[in-house]
């Protein structure tokens, strides 16, 4: 899995954010106060101005303070009743029918259907609850006070701050259901989508001539090869051993197992359940540095004329490596041995021998006293994932053994060396190209963490929904609320806009350059027209930056590459979702209990 | 205020129901016959619909995912496409193989009948992404893929042989031109999946490729559409990939009648081919196997000119060459292998002077009624002209001449002779590092190979000649490794000269 950034730790984020956060609440709330003061001081004078700010603050306050949860939880049952039998039901109905004309839309000769069918689960229940919450959210106010049902509401001894918690939650626990209800079954959708078996005869069978097997072993005695039938977009070759016992290659992502049983003094081949399709790994990242072809240590590797710099690339046949350090291993995590996983990519300057993979070597190397076990050769597949599994006794170039926690491992830290063995050929990689694999964790607890990101996605668009309608009527929250989600999953465009990192990407800019057909590679006329185009873009990434700081930022909530790619969904970075949602919702929540307030009806 | 909303509202109804009638002329659709009502070819749209075949129906397949997604878009279909067009540059650009595919599918479904759509997302599959990964077996899975998606998009869009070209194009070049092309020929011929019930002999990837570009040509002949490209270059297409099937059999070990069968094929498609009636740039119709017979035609009619007065065009020579300065006049009388590198300008500048074209010849004609006669003359001569002209282009575009003879020479037992020499000796050399027994088969198949371009002197100095050149090139590595000198009087001397760097 790409990791364009190192991953950070809860803590690591926390420390970072909360000053932050603390100083834009604290700046909200002044900007509010003082610009609030300010327009009524112009209105009705600023002793009127004065008075009409401090009862709105004190009886902000005091609402807050005197929230009770058993009103708040009224209004919440009240909201959920209102919406039940509205946009609820038309997603669920959506929804269904999408997943059953998915096989329309989904390829299912792809070489990963199950990464697919979850990115097609993932986006079809992210979109109908965004459209359920934004629909149910922007409307339900607005709707109450054009039917004047409100009245009904605030005549009973309930305040502002339990109307637009109890909305907010009670629009969120509906969603929370439903999405509840697509993961459940979007997940046995993708499950029973990919759940397959093929089918083996003796006469697909034929005396195997390879000096190896799938697995990369050396092909056993009277093994035979062949293939499987056609199914789902694929078939396996397989290798069986003289016992009639062996597994499948890797095919689309997955592979079988494959055993056989006498029936009626025949023999059969009984193909098992797919293996391997999904995966939670828990992967070790190590930091990762280059070695030059003189064997000096720096930052990058070799460029090779990619346009994406991901990756850095290692020139074989020189001393020249990549090499990743690993921190805070303990021998208990690995009673087996060491399982390294990785995804290379090989780039050639010229062809090699017909047929034949690029050569490379894995060494396992102490830091500290620089002792290294002899070079592990293999034979890289670009873009499938290479396990290779380091028991705990190994031994050194001369054949020296070497435990490897005892020699290898130091102070828990370890360096993994990687070189690209023909000359003139190159490995790309990058950081999280290779990693260790202690375990794997629960596919099935990974899907549902993976949905929890659609729910704090959800939680934010009710709670702005709500917000924008406690002051607009239904049609512009709606379209405010959109247009908070557009801008929201688009932050990292509209930051990059805003920083200048996109060239040529002003406003004004561009619409001159489309007007004018003139490419991005030209340069616009000197002049005048010119410098106030340069001018007002300016002004418009100063006003986009600050956009783009009152964001949510729901892009980043979106985890399904971790789902797509087998990768477990770091703890951490739940808890940094799940923080960074709920520093949004409490200056959502006090605006939108703000600006009702100022709204006659809820006085 | 009432009342003015009353007013305004019944103003719309109006407005509403003044609308309906000419758009229900222009959109109306068309019915067939039944029972109580005769069929109607239904409103404008329907009609121009009809005519220019842009139904549906007409295009190809109908798809309601396609159908479903288009909907779905709300009329945003454009921007959508855009949007999914840059992520599909994006995920190339990142590797990203699995959002990727998944795009293209997408995109396929919002522009079902954009052929261009089809033809770069293919080209991108099989090309671009197929040369991303390292092993052959996982370049080959994309070419097939490029090729799938192609076909398709042929089966939304039933009338466009460019989609089919493609097919034969990646099929042919892809898979048999490609540096992987041996590895990927044997994977095409293995390939159960792609070929189903198709005979393992007839899994050959030039055939494959051959077998769609004559279904193109098949549609642009019946139905009269478009080819897409120039048309000499379009209709070559299958007899090229008989020639190169016929050539990749001789590559792969196979020569006897197997060979002689194809190579004898090919040669006979060239001769379809030199017969097939070509549209010119001035309405008129060429054949590329007429070269000689309009060139004849164009001799003949200029005597039949010249009959009319004769003895006139020297006159008129000898009377423009009067003309001529002094030194212009000394340089023509001096033998041409006596001239100076002046006296040559000269002598050129002179002989185009007194050229005199056939129009002034007719001018000059004394006799009214012959002259008639020479005008007519002049324009049956510039139309021989522009044809020879278009013949002799157009011949060039697909190296006519050369491929004429190099499909008869293949054809020969001698040839094919000489290509089981050269393919014998090669597989003892690489495969058993023999020396005797390949220099051995080289010189056979050299002295061959002397009678073979005595006979078919342009097999001198072209690709043939240089694949030569590379076999002479081992050939000479078998001798220095056998310590011995390059004879000579090697017999095919003369094709060294046209080595660029010397071994």
């Amino acid at each position: 899995m790409v990791l364009e950034s190192d991953p950070i730790t809860f803590l690591q984020w926390f420390n970072a954010a909360w000053p932050s956060w603390l100083l834009l609440l604290g700046g909200l709330v002044l900007v509010a106060t003082v610009g609030g003061f300010l327009l009524l001081a112009v209105r009705d004078g600023p002793a009127a101005a004065g008075d009409r700010v401090y009862s709105l603050v004190v009886g902000t306050v005091v609402d807050l303070v005197r929230m009770s949860p058993r009103r708040v939880w009224a209004m919440a049952r009240l909201a959920m009743l209102e919406s039940l039998r509205g946009w609820i039901l038309i997603g669920f109905a959506i929804f269904g029918v999408v997943l059953l004309f998915a096989v329309f839309f989904v390829d299912s000769s792809s070489v990963n259907p199950g990464g697919l069918y979850i990115k097609f689960v993932y986006f079809w229940s992210m979109l109908l609850v965004l459209v359920m919450a934004l629909l149910i959210s922007a409307f339900s106010l607005p709707n109450d006070l054009k039917h004047r049902t409100i009245y009904t509401v605030v005549t009973k001894p309930v305040r502002a701050s339990e109307i637009v918690l109890g909305r907010m939650l009670g629009f969120s626990l509906l969603g929370t259901a439903a999405l509840v209800v697509m993961a459940g079954v979007g997940y046995l959708f993708v499950v029973r989508s990919v759940n397959h078996t093929h089918e083996l005869t003796a006469a697909d069978l034929v005396e195997s001539t390879d000096l190896l097997s799938p697995t990369g072993s050396e092909m056993p005695a009277g093994a035979r090869q062949g293939r499987t039938s056609r199914v789902q977009n694929h078939r396996h070759r397989v290798t069986i051993d003289a016992d009639g016992v062996g597994r499948t290659e890797v095919a689309q992502g997955h592979w079988h197992e494959v055993s056989t049983v006498e029936r009626d003094g025949q023999t059969f081949y009984v193909v098992g359940p797919p293996r391997g399709q999904f995966h939670a790994r828990v992967p070790i990242y190590g930091q990762l540095h280059f070695k030059d072809r003189a064997g000096a240590d720096v930052r990058k590797g070799l460029n090779v004329g990619n346009i994406w710099t991901y990756r850095s690339y290692v020139e074989g046949g020189t001393l020249a490596a990549a090499v990743w350090r690993f921190e805070g291993l303990r021998p208990e995590a690995f009673p087996d041995g060491l399982p390294v996983e990785m995804t290379l990519r090989v780039f050639r300057t010229r062809r090699g021998e017909e047929g034949r993979g690029i050569l490379g070597s894995l060494v396992l190397r102490n830091p500290r006293t620089g002792v290294a076990t002899a070079p592990r050769n293999f034979v890289a597949r670009e873009f499938y994932v290479d396990q290779q599994v380091f028991p705990r006794q190994l031994s050194d170039p001369s054949g020296k053994p070497l435990d490897l926690f005892a020699d290898l491992v130091h102070n828990g830290t370890l360096e993994i060396q990687l070189q690209c063995l023909p000359r003139a050929q190159f490995f790309g990689v990058a950081r999280g190209d290779l990693y260790l694999l202690p375990r794997e964790a629960s596919f099935d607890v990974n899907f549902a963490k993976g949905f929890v990101g659609i729910w704090l996605q959800m939680l934010l668009v009710v709670a702005v929904g709500v917000m924008w309608s406690t002051f607009l009527n239904g049609p512009v929250a709606l379209l405010a609320t959109l247009f908070t989600i557009v801008t929201g999953f688009s932050l990292e465009f509209i930051q990059k806009l805003a920083s200048g990192e996109i060239q040529r990407g002003g406003t004004f800019e561009s619409m001159v350059r489309i007007f004018n057909q003139k490419s991005e590679a030209m340069d616009l006329d000197d002049g005048l027209a010119t410098r106030v185009i340069t001018v007002a873009d300016t002004g418009i990434q100063w006003f986009l930056g600050h956009l783009s700081q009152m964001l949510p930022d729901l892009i980043s909530l979106v985890d399904v590459d971790y789902l797509a790619y087998g990768f477990d969904i770091p703890p951490d970075r739940l808890w940094i979702h799940a923080l960074g949602t709920l520093g949004y919702l409490v200056p959502v929540f006090l605006i939108g209990l703000v600006m009702f307030k100022t709204r006659e009806v809820a006085r | 205020m009432n009342r003015r909303s009353f007013i305004r509202k019944v103003v719309y109804l109006v407005a509403i129901a003044a609308l309906l009638a000419p758009m229900s002329m222009l959109s109306q659709p068309a019915t067939v016959a039944t029972s109580s009502a005769p069929a109607s070819p239904g409103g404008k749209l329907a009609q121009l619909r009809d005519q220019y075949q842009l139904g549906q129906a007409n295009l190809g397949e109908v798809d309601p995912t396609s159908e479903t997604l288009k909907l779905m878009t709300l009329g945003l279909r454009g921007f959508v496409g855009a949007v999914l067009w840059h992520k599909a540059d994006e995920y190339k650009e990142r590797a990203d193989w699995l959002g990727l595919s998944a795009v293209l599918e997408q995109i396929t479904h919002l522009y079902p009948n954009y052929v261009g759509v089809w033809i770069y997302q293919s080209h991108n599959l099989s090309y671009n992404v197929s040369a991303e990964w390292d092993d052959f077996r996982d370049k080959y899975y994309w070419v097939i893929r490029g090729i799938q998606f192609l076909q398709k998009g042929g089966s939304y869009n039933e009338n466009e042989p460019r989609l089919l070209t493609q097919v034969g194009f990646f099929a042919g070049n892809k898979i048999g031109h490609s540096d992987d092309r041996n590895l990927f020929r044997k994977l095409f011929r293995e390939d159960d999946d792609f070929h189903k019930a198709q005979p393992f002999q007839q899994r050959d990837n030039f055939l494959y490729s051959k077998q769609y570009h004559l279904m193109s040509q098949r549609l642009v002949d019946n139905k009269g559409v478009s080819p897409g490209m120039g048309a000499v270059l379009f209709h070559i297409q299958p007899v090229m990939s008989q020639v190169n099937y016929s050539a990749a059999l001789e590559n792969d070990g196979t020569f006897g009648p197997g060979a002689r069968d194809a190579w004898r094929t090919a040669a006979a498609e060239w001769r379809d081919f030199s017969r097939r009636e070509f549209p010119d740039r001035v309405g008129g119709v060429i054949r590329l196997g007429d070269l000689a017979l309009l060139e004849s035609r164009l001799e003949e009619t200029r005597q039949q000119l010249d009959q009319l007065e004769p003895g006139l065009r020297q006159r008129l020579i000898d009377a423009r060459r009067d003309e001529l300065p002094e030194e212009q006049r000394r340089a023509l009388d001096t033998p041409a292998e006596l001239r100076s590198s002046e006296q040559d300008r000269l002598a050129d500048t002179a002989e185009q002077r007194l050229g005199i074209p056939d129009a002034e010849v007719a001018a000059q004609i004394a006799d009214p009624q012959a002259r008639e006669q020479a005008d007519e003359l002049v324009a049956r001569i510039a139309n021989f002209r522009q044809a020879i002209f278009e013949v002799r282009m157009n011949r060039e575009i697909v190296n006519f001449d050369y491929w004429l003879d190099r499909v008869e020479m293949e054809a020969l037992p001698e040839t094919i002779e000489a290509r089981r020499l050269i393919y014998e000796a090669r597989r003892a050399y690489y495969e058993e590092a023999d020396l005797l027994r390949p220099r051995e088969r080289f010189e056979q198949a050299f002295a061959l190979w002397r009678q073979l371009v005595d006979k078919y002197p342009r097999m001198k100095d072209d690709i043939t000649a240089q694949d030569m050149l590379e076999v002479i090139r081992e050939y000479e590595q078998i001798l220095k490794q056998l310590d011995e000198p390059f004879p000579q009087d090697f017999i095919l001397a003369d094709l060294l000269e046209l080595r660029v760097n010397p071994f």
